[in-house]
């Protein structure tokens, strides 16, 4: 018996896929966002701690509905500086108690006085120890989910983190100032210092703002778990701190079904110095008498929390939040939806053929409809994710949905021996479920020999909590291969690869069977599973890696795409950019033979670009006839606990051009003065004007190539998706600043091209799919708070958004 | 009952003798047990008496000390990017190791090391045990072996414990295994770079030896039953036990760990920090008979981030340290007798990880790192293995655990494959046996 798997990489391979970047010069790094999101219709305030993000400006938000401006850039402080820092505020407390009062003068004391207070000369992680302060603008009617936010400095764009976008009112404590280094047996220094909690009144805007005035200093006792009340349905963010436990007062009422569903885990995948790799959340209900009445730490195999919870009673409840081994940084950041929110668990069929428009049947909470109509219009293969309404008009959680292009097999029950199979053809894509945990589903088809047939299932990265196990056999039932885990690297957020493959050359014609169970023995309605049985088709899948490319005072940029290659697909991959924006080319290079990874050289004639633009890359393969082209999905380079390494993936590669500054010109030779009087041949001639020679011209200052501030440009209208045309709406351009003059380079440069994302197929990550109706009625806009004029921010900059198809499609409830 | 069983069941009681035994201070237990159990079977001829491991815990990296690859470009060599030649031709150290350099016909490289495993507490297992952790045993570590096969059942009768740790056990597993507390190591704690010494358990904090010797002179005058029964046999034993223990103290075995006594000059060669001192303590201890010694390292090298700060504030003091050592065991004759390994439990990336939160460090590297050896048996001035030209593969040679540790138990003469006394009475070895799958390449006979 032996267990074949083509096109494997293997670990040791996999840990070669990392590529460590530029060597020496980093690059911006964003390592959290707290809050990490806000309600449709409020402006957040949040803090976002990264580092290399020197002279942070400008924030770059994907998808629609929400923009972001950096109000406050704080660099990490050396000892000097924060003493310096001292010296200045005292000086400034000397002034007149008038001059004090100006407003400027008050927040510049307040802003240093907050920077001091909050000062670590030790923090626990000194890549997120610079700390960027930016307002989020969500528009009331933004699309609720994900958006990927990024902070532009000195060194172009930064990784991309989550920023959700929700739809219930939001709670949080001001942010965290920066965590302590556990010093061993001083650990209690390193514990958080909470400001006190606000009142309750759901007003983020001025929590974010942060607790009082000038000099009200967290006392020792305010070390512990204060509690927040808040009013249910609500979403609730925070972040754990060292040893701390964050507790939420609610009021519940008898019956109600109440979902606490976590994300942790959602919004910072991976951590490098933490072990387990993540911020391992997990959540706990009290009653007003303190005894806990449910808990959970992970939802199935996913590491962030979700309950569904009957209240017992009326009354008074707690909601605990903290880290399963009672870690904490400011980068354990968290969002808790508490309420009758819809929760979808599974999703039946969980995958169909591109052309079958089959009704999905969801199972979960606070659903209503169950049964919807196909969402989705003539989807390209791979995975969509789709949300759903439920109780109130909310959108559930984004589920997964396999498209192929397999004909569609039921399963049938029936089917759990050898000698009572379920014959289906070849190809087939079977939808399935383990329904119990005896079940065994056995499914027979006619093979040829030698003939190719790979076997494989769709389970764990549909989000099904089946751990498959599948073993092929003769009609006799001697087993002929078997397989359990395969690991698909691709999926760069699975850390258990759970589904099964199989690439078998059959020995002999006649009748075969595929079985499948489930590895531990489990089953239940929820274990749902795609499984594909169909000749070999050679695919691959492409990452380029990282998300952004930056150049700097360069025209040339480099990258690194990596293949994933799948069925024994070996052919050539040529990489070409797909509608480049002017000016960008990618130097030819292609992916060959067994090759893993091309680093690909990028070239620009342009000399700034702000916004960035963005990039897609392309592999083209022509394989028998049959042409492949797919998006090299961008995707950045994440550590999980020391050791493992995965590619995350991003929604958008953006490309960034900084030019420095000119060279100084040298200064013009002093011209010799002209004179009005004539010479004449009998008198010497007489001597010059004595007006001194004018002075050579002092060297013209270099002008500064624009980095802020450009011309107002006209703001493209955000295109509203009506309920008419769910199709995507062709994304307007937005125009670049005129980049600086200097003689010989083209003053003007035309507008990027639109680009138009290509969605990749046999990819794990989701690709975007076009938005469809997602009407909310228009929240009424909290005001606007007064923004504290300081002047050491850099200018407001807008962002003209460029509008993406979000990636996310709602469906429409299937008419009964 | 108790007839027939191999292991003394707790509920049928323990003699007095027993009691004695488990309750005696300190050394005195450990002494007073060697008149109990069977000496092993006559080992081979052996040329190593005693073995000084230092373990660099954490795990060094081989590409910027040992194995230095000065050509391989930034992205590898950090700000570390010379190599120096040593006074053998044709080896090359990294430039942190000036004083290693000239003693480099003392001591050989293993370049090719290996065992592919990234995790501390298995691969710092499998490096000093010679088997993989989860099967069902856990067996003890070389130095637990040493005391097995080298200590008081096989006649060692010095008053130091056969197995000692400068000066504090490194805590990733129980270095004695299933052969219990008997084995375990003796941390002396204390610092042998402070003024004093203070060895655990034998000098006393805080106290001056006058008032220890008082109160010994204050127990013995309140001792009324051993002044009625001087002849009782087990009292007597008894007695015996506790004035071996005070020697240790107060007499000569304490003066081993006195460094007062050594010539300072010598002390300052070694370098006045712990890890210099603590070479000096080892250098005392081989020569006062003790058959295994461990320096866990008194600092870390598990360098994901500040690497190349804690390199330089490290690399200097091993150099000064080791090749002090090496040339003082020379200088007394002691080196031809003493095995010196060092190594830590992997290597570390060679490929610098930029990425934050690192910043410049190097993460876990089992696939091949380097160690040293000298010594007991041990050729100097040679090379055994290669990496290719960026230390990231095994070009040639790789040489396993069992490979390392069984080259050392044969020069001490014990056998690898000797049966080691389990409880339960399980079929257990020194070391894993290639039958039952552990990964082998050889001896290392090109230096022995």
């Amino acid at each position: 018996m032996q267990r074949r798997g083509v096109a494997r990489i293997s670990a040791a391979a996999a840990l070669a896929l990392c590529a460590a970047g530029t060597s020496g010069a980093q690059q911006a790094y964003i390592g959290y966002v707290y809050p990490a999101g806000g309600r449709q219709g409020t402006t957040v305030r949040a803090t976002i701690g990264g580092q290399a993000i020197e002279r942070a400006r400008h924030i770059v938000v994907s998808g629609e509905g929400v923009t972001g401006r950096v109000v406050e850039y704080n660099k990490r402080m050396n000892p000097q500086e924060v003493q310096l820092l001292r010296e200045q505020l005292s000086e400034l407390r000397r002034l007149p108690a008038e001059t004090q009062a100006e407003p400027q003068l008050t927040n510049l004391i307040v802003r240093l006085t907050k920077l001091i207070d909050e000062w670590t000369d030790l923090p626990q992680c000194d890549s997120i120890a610079n700390l960027v302060v930016a307002d989020f603008v969500i528009a009331s009617n933004a699309t609720p989910g994900p958006r990927e936010i990024r902070v532009i400095g000195d060194r172009g764009p930064s990784n991309p983190l989550v920023f959700m976008v929700g739809e219930l009112p939001e709670y949080g404590a001001p942010p965290m100032p920066t965590s302590r280094r556990a010093i061993l047996g001083k650990e209690g220094e390193s514990l958080r210092r909470r400001r006190k909690a606000p009142p309750a009144g759901g007003d983020m805007m001025a929590m974010m703002m942060g607790g009082g005035a000038a000099g009200d200093e967290p006392a020792a006792s305010d070390l512990d778990d204060d509690e927040m009340v808040v009013e249910i349905p609500c979403v609730v963010n925070g972040q754990i701190g060292p040893g701390t436990i964050d507790r939420f007062c609610f009021q519940a009422r008898k019956g109600q079904r109440l979902v606490i569903a976590a994300q942790a885990r959602d919004l910072v995948p991976y951590i490098a110095d933490a072990v387990p790799g993540w911020f391992q959340a997990v959540v706990a209900v009290f009653d007003a008498s303190g005894r806990e009445l449910v808990y959970n730490d992970d939802f199935r195999f996913r590491p962030d929390p979700v309950l569904v919870w009957e209240v017992p009673a009326d009354g008074t409840y707690r909601l605990a939040v903290h880290d399963a081994i009672f870690r904490g940084r400011e980068d354990f950041v968290y969002r808790v939806t508490i309420g009758e929110v819809p929760f979808v668990t599974s999703v039946v069929p969980p995958g169909a053929n591109r052309n079958a428009r089959p009704n999905l049947v969801i199972d979960g909470w606070n659903l209503e409809p169950t049964e919807w109509e196909f969402p989705l219009r003539d989807p390209e293969p791979g995975v969509h994710m789709i949300t759903f309404r439920g109780k109130g008009g909310r959108t559930s959680n984004p589920v997964p949905f396999l498209v192929d292009e397999l004909p569609d097999v039921l399963e049938r029950e029936p089917n759990d021996s050898v000698r009572q199979p379920q014959a289906v053809p070849l190809p087939a894509g079977i939808n399935g479920r383990i329904e119990r945990a005896t079940d065994v589903d056995v499914f027979a088809f006619d093979g040829a020999a030698s003939n190719r047939v790979v076997i494989e299932v769709w389970a764990r990265r549909l989000d099904s909590p089946l751990d498959s196990y599948i073993k092929l056999t003769d009609a006799a039932g001697t087993a002929i291969s078997i397989a359990d885990d395969w690991e698909d690297l691709a999926s760069g957020l699975y850390t258990h690869h759970a589904d099964s493959y199989l690439d078998v050359m059959l020995p002999s014609n006649g009748t075969y069977m595929v079985q499948i169970r489930d590895t531990q023995h489990r089953g239940g309605p929820e274990y749902t599973y795609r499984l594909r049985i169909s000749p070999p088709i050679p695919d691959f899948t492409l990452r380029a890696e990282p998300s952004r490319v930056v150049f700097r005072g360069s025209a040339t940029a480099a990258l690194n795409v990596h293949i994933l290659r799948k069925d024994g697909f070996s052919g050539r991959v040529d990489l070409q950019l797909k509608d480049p924006p002017e000016g960008f080319t990618l130097q030819p290079a292609s992916l060959i033979g067994t090759q893993t990874t091309v680093r690909v050289t990028l070239k620009t004639t342009q000399v700034g670009t702000n916004p960035p633009v963005r990039l897609e890359i392309v592999g083209v393969s022509t394989n028998e006839g049959r042409v492949l082209v797919r998006r090299a999905v961008p995707a950045e380079d994440r550590m999980q606990a020391f050791f493992w390494r995965h590619l995350v993936p991003a929604q958008e590669l953006l490309a960034m051009v900084m030019n420095p500054l000119p060279p100084p010109q040298p200064p013009e030779p002093p011209k010799p003065a002209t004179t009005s009087v004539p010479p004449t041949p009998t008198k010497p001639p007489a001597a010059p004007v004595a007006s001194p020679a004018p002075s050579p011209k002092p060297p013209e200052p270099p002008k500064p190539v624009p980095t802020s501030a450009p011309p107002a440009q006209a703001q493209p209208p955000v295109p509203t998706p009506s309920p008419a045309t769910p199709a995507a709406p062709a994304p307007k351009p937005a125009e670049p600043p005129k980049p600086a003059a200097t003689p010989t380079l083209p003053a003007e440069t035309k507008p990027p091209a639109p680009v138009t994302n290509v969605p990749s197929a046999a990819a794990s990550a989701p690709p975007p799919a076009p938005a469809s109706a997602a009407t909310n009625a228009p929240r009424p806009k909290t005001p606007e708070p007064p923004k504290p004029a300081t002047t050491a921010a850099p200018p407001a900059q807008a962002q003209p958004p460029v509008p993406t198809p979000s990636p996310a499609t709602n469906a429409a409830p299937a008419s009964t | 009952m108790t007839a027939n069983r191999a292991f003394p069941d707790p509920r049928d009681g323990i003699s007095r003798r027993e009691a004695l035994r488990r309750t005696g201070v300190g050394a005195a237990a450990l002494m007073a047990g060697a008149a109990r159990a069977d000496a092993p079977a006559a080992p081979p001829a052996a040329t190593a008496r005693s073995v000084i491991q230092v373990f660099l815990w954490g795990g060094m990296s081989h590409s910027d000390t040992w194995d230095p690859k000065p050509d391989a470009g930034y992205d590898y060599t950090g700000t570390f990017n010379k190599a120096i030649k040593t006074n053998v031709d044709g080896i090359l150290l990294s430039d942190l190791f000036p004083m290693l350099a000239k003693q480099a016909d003392k001591f050989s490289l293993i370049r090719g090391m290996t065992h592919g495993n990234n995790g501390h507490e298995t691969a710092a297992y499998l490096m000093q045990t010679g088997h993989m952790p989860g099967e069902r045993l856990a067996y003890p570590a070389i130095g637990a072996v040493f005391a097995l096969f080298k200590g008081y059942q096989a006649g060692y009768k010095g008053l130091i414990p056969p197995y000692v740790v400068l000066t504090r056990p490194q805590g990733r597993f129980s270095e004695s295994g299933f052969l219990g507390s008997k084995f375990k190591p003796f941390a002396t704690g204390g610092d042998p770079n402070a003024p004093r010494f203070e060895v655990e358990g034998v000098v006393a904090r805080g106290i001056t030896d006058q008032r220890q010797a008082a109160r010994r002179d204050l127990l013995n005058e309140m001792n009324v039953l051993a002044g009625a029964t001087p002849d009782h046999p087990e009292l007597a034993h008894s007695r015996e036990c506790r004035e071996q223990a005070y020697n240790l103290i107060l007499g000569e075995g304490k003066d081993v760990f006195d460094l007062s006594k050594e010539d300072p000059k010598l002390r300052d060669r070694y370098g006045r920090h712990t890890f210099g001192q603590s070479c000096l303590v080892a250098r005392r201890l081989v020569e006062a008979g003790v058959p295994y010694v461990t320096i866990n390292y008194p600092g870390g090298w598990d360098t994901h981030s500040n690497h190349f700060a804690t390199m330089s504030r490290q690399c200097p003091q091993l150099d000064q340290g080791l090749a002090t050592l090496l040339q003082d065991l020379h200088d007394r004759g002691l080196l031809e007798s003493t095995i010196v390994w060092c190594c830590g439990e992997f290597g570390r990336t060679p490929k610098v990880d930029w990425q934050p939160p690192w910043n410049g460090g190097r993460n876990h590297f089992g696939k091949v790192f380097t160690v040293l050896v000298a010594g007991g048996g041990f050729k100097g001035g040679r090379v055994v293995g290669a990496t290719d030209d960026k230390g990231e593969e095994i070009k040639e040679r790789p040489v396993y655990p069992i490979d390392l540790l069984g080259s050392i138990y044969r020069l001490a003469g014990i056998d690898p494959d000797a049966k080691l006394p389990h409880p339960l009475g399980y079929d257990a070895r020194v070391l894993a046996s290639t039958e039952a799958g552990a990964k082998t390449a050889g001896l290392l006979t090109e230096i022995m």
